[in-house]
């Protein structure tokens, strides 16, 4: 029985888009990332404990014993008004799960399910967890059937990834630009790490997708398309690439200037990644 | 003089209703003959039972002379020919088609159009030669054309499976291709027979058009040793049989009734109202069998496609979300409270023992089967069968987690219809996953409603939602899109999120 702790944002046992079938869905606390397209913003930094959201909360779900935030999940009602209020950009309703928790949690569906995803925040800052909960799961005869993927920013270095890797059926990577300078401006870092993930993914027969969010003007451009399509085109053939249109849902004021994109503009990033021999593109 | 008067008026309105069709109108004015006849015996209390909504024979007619539903084993016809129909045994792919559209044509039922079209794989594999997909996509895309245009009823309802075979996997290409109202579809599934590529292909089908229904096979097949068909609103019913009557509980109608306290009801008032339903199916059977002399005299009795001993009664019950809701005070909520979902068990336990202890004649091990009754058009604020109520429903999960418990013991079949978001479009295997662990967890039938398809259900019929906007322009070519119609401006259909609403059919003269 495995007591290996992490900070889970929340723990979702059904879900139709993080990965093929239903799946149960771990959001893990915490990225070092700080996209300004994040749909998810809560997810980005750990609570300091500031305590702005105690006050506001209209359940009195929230309150502060010795310096800290504590969280009644019965109380809460899911309203999201502290993570309006938030000014860190995290939330006061992580909780600090154990490994036995959340598979205690999927044993009760495990039915019903194709596998698990581990998504965040990065799920890959909190390794030792990650590794734990898909061992875990592995190594369960009522789990072992589930396939174990991880939806990821690719940052984890290969040392990690070697440690991942024997429990992990797949990862899914944004490569969220194709030039290192619009990489550098829509996430705040450099995307050299993240090339590195995919190809040693790619060569271990780890890599379930790359993804490509589509934001009108911005990710489409042809200089972008031409050196993303480049990257992925370089890894060799077969590479499963999804499409996914940037939406307002969810994330702060200042990606709110950029439009989502039409249907056409979708139909021409797809028609274009045709156009340069991609034959599994799904959106 | 004056009910002639006003039998008279009712036909001249039905010939006279410029959007019903020919067909239409004959089965109306049959049905306004039949109920100028007078109803079998029945004692006061059953006929106030009727004329008070209690219970419902569904406007079967007031004399019963063809049984409600009917499952021919058309291999028999395939394999041996029709003396009746003067058919040679089929020798070939096309002989077997044009010989199962001949005996559709000569199968009567409650609407006049068959129920069920048969297991198609079965009856069609040992004719298919060696017919390559593309031969056999071209003969059923005709065939399914054919069954649209002339059967125009949505109850009318194709079997496959459980085994994989070329025959299942070309009839779902072309259902979900052509994307038609009729058949209705159903795919017999068995976790360690179906192939994954078969259930597979059933659930991208499911995320286009919202075909096929998908039964429990090992659980259905286990009550009928002698094969079954689903038919119509998902009832599973004996192959080579059928069904007399199916009539009906209202379960709202009765709660509202209760004379005491819960255990008084289950004790005293639901087996009174329970022997009010036996004894209308009791006098119904006994007219069918006894007075008309279906099963004496029809060729599909006397050439072996119809047994009558292989024919059940069903015992339908509906309204259980609202009779759940007034038994406990209004507060409870059927779906979401444990007190709730434990007394729809128990209502639903009572009713069960009843069917088993009360000998019904003429019936298949002398007894009735018990049948999640799915309403019909003009039920206004009753849900159906022992459904959640419309618009409540809680998550898959949840929602299997409070009806799987007795679905099991719903014989004759029942129907829980569950809304997929559209994500389920691009993700079909999450269909073949919420199945597998429905199954697993008890569950009899899953019947999907994918968020944003044009074929919808409604309570387990399809109806297109285009049709609808059209019908009440220009009429409609399919009774079923009217019966549609008047579901979604009973239950705000249109208005709801991926939901669904209830109702079988709508069989009452249009006076």
């Amino acid at each position: 029985m495995s007591t290996t702790r992490g900070l889970v944002a929340s723990s979702l046992r059904s879900s139709l888009v993080d990965g093929p079938g239903n799946r149960h869905v771990v959001f893990l606390q915490g990225c070092n990332f700080d996209c300004v397209a994040c749909h998810n913003p809560s997810t980005i930094n750990v609570c300091d404990s500031c305590a702005v959201c105690v006050d506001q909360c209209p359940l009195d779900a929230l309150a502060l014993s010795a310096g800290r935030i504590v969280f009644d999940l019965e109380a809460c009602d899911g309203c999201d008004l502290c993570l309006e209020v938030c000014p860190t950009d995290s939330s006061p309703m992580v909780r600090e799960m154990t490994v036995e928790d959340i598979t205690g949690e999927i044993r009760q569906h495990a039915a019903f399910l194709s596998g698990v995803t581990a998504t965040g925040g990065e799920p890959t800052l909190q390794l030792d967890f990650l590794v734990d909960l898909f061992a875990t799961i592995k190594a369960d005869p009522d789990l072992k059937h589930l396939t174990t993927l991880v939806d990821t920013n690719g940052t984890l270095a290969i040392e990690g990834w070697e440690r991942l890797a024997p429990v992990l059926d797949g990862a899914m990577v944004d490569l969220k630009a194709g030039t290192p300078w619009l990489h550098r401006q829509l996430t705040g870092h450099g995307d050299s790490a993240v090339r590195a993930s995919i190809r040693w993914l790619h060569d271990h027969a780890k890599l379930a997708e790359v993804r490509l969010l589509v934001v009108e003007g911005v990710t489409d451009t042809e200089v972008e398309l031409d050196a993303w399509a480049g990257f992925v085109g370089g890894l060799g053939e077969g590479v499963p690439l999804r499409l996914m249109a940037f939406r307002h849902q969810g994330t702060r004021p200042q990606a709110r200037a950029w439009p989502e994109p039409s249907i056409d503009a979708i139909d021409r990033v797809e028609q274009r990644l045709a156009d340069y021999g991609f034959t599994n593109v799904v959106r | 003089m004056d009910d002639l008067n006003e039998f008279r008026q009712s036909a001249y309105r039905l010939v006279t209703t410029p959007n019903l069709s020919y067909r239409q109108r004959l089965h109306q004015l049959a049905l306004l003959a039949e109920e100028a006849l007078p109803y079998p015996k029945l004692s006061p209390e059953a006929a106030d039972a009727l004329s008070t909504g209690l219970v419902s024979d569904l406007a079967e007619g007031h004399a019963p002379y063809r049984p409600r539903y009917l499952l021919p084993d058309y291999s028999v016809a395939l394999r041996e020919g029709s003396e009746y129909l003067e058919l040679e045994p089929a020798t070939g792919l096309e002989d077997a088609l044009t010989n199962l559209q001949i005996l559709y044509h000569n199968v009567p039922s409650i609407t006049s159009y068959p129920v069920y079209l048969g297991d198609l794989d079965a009856l069609l594999l040992p004719h298919i030669g060696d017919a390559d997909d593309d031969a056999l996509d071209a003969h059923l895309t005709r065939f399914w054309r054919f069954l649209d245009r002339t059967i125009p009823d949505a109850f009318s309802h194709a079997n496959i499976g459980p085994v994989d075979n070329p025959i299942a996997r070309s009839v779902l290409r072309v259902d979900a291709a052509l994307a038609q109202v009729v058949p209705n579809l159903t795919l017999k599934y068995d976790p360690n027979v179906t192939s994954d590529e078969l259930i597979g292909l059933a659930a991208r089908s499911i995320a286009r058009v919202n075909k096929p229904h998908i039964a429990n096979h090992p659980m259905i097949a286990a009550d009928f040793p002698e094969g079954y068909g689903v038919v119509s609103c998902y009832n599973t019913l004996p192959l080579g049989g059928g069904s007399h009557t199916l009539v009906r509980l209202d379960l709202k109608e009765s709660a509202a009734r209760a004379s005491g306290g819960i255990d008084h009801y289950l004790e005293k008032d639901l087996p009174e109202h329970a022997a009010l339903v036996f004894e209308i199916m009791e006098a119904r059977i006994k007219f069918l069998v006894e007075e008309s002399g279906f099963y004496d005299h029809h060729f599909l009795v006397k050439e072996g496609m119809l047994h009558p001993e292989r024919f059940t009664a069903m015992f339908g019950i509906f309204g259980m979300a609202e009779a759940v809701r007034i038994l406990l005070g209004g507060t409870s909520r059927y779906g979401h409270d444990p007190e709730a979902n434990y007394l729809a068990d128990r209502i639903i336990e009572v009713v069960d023992r009843l069917v088993d202890e009360r000998p019904l004649p003429h019936c298949r091990q002398g007894r009735a089967t018990l049948h999640a009754q799915s309403g019909i058009g003009d039920d206004v604020g009753v849900t159906a069968g022992a459904r959640i109520a419309t618009g409540e429903e809680p998550d898959v999960l949840d929602h299997v987690a409070a009806v799987a418990g007795h679905h099991s013991r719903f014989t004759s079949g029942i129907s829980d219809i569950f809304a997929l978001e559209g994500s389920a479009r691009a993700n079909p295997q999450a269909i073949v996953d919420v199945t597998r662990g429905a199954f697993k967890a008890g569950m009899r039938e899953m019947t999907f409603n994918i968020e944003g398809c044009d074929l919808v259900r409604v309570t387990g019929y399809m109806v297109k939602l285009s049709d609808i906007e059209k019908w009440k322009r220009e009429g409609s070519r399919l009774a079923s899109t009217v019966l549609g119609a008047q579901s979604v401006e009973n239950w705000g259909l249109l208005g709801r999120m991926p939901r669904v609403i209830s109702h079988e059919h709508d069989p009452r003269p249009r006076r």
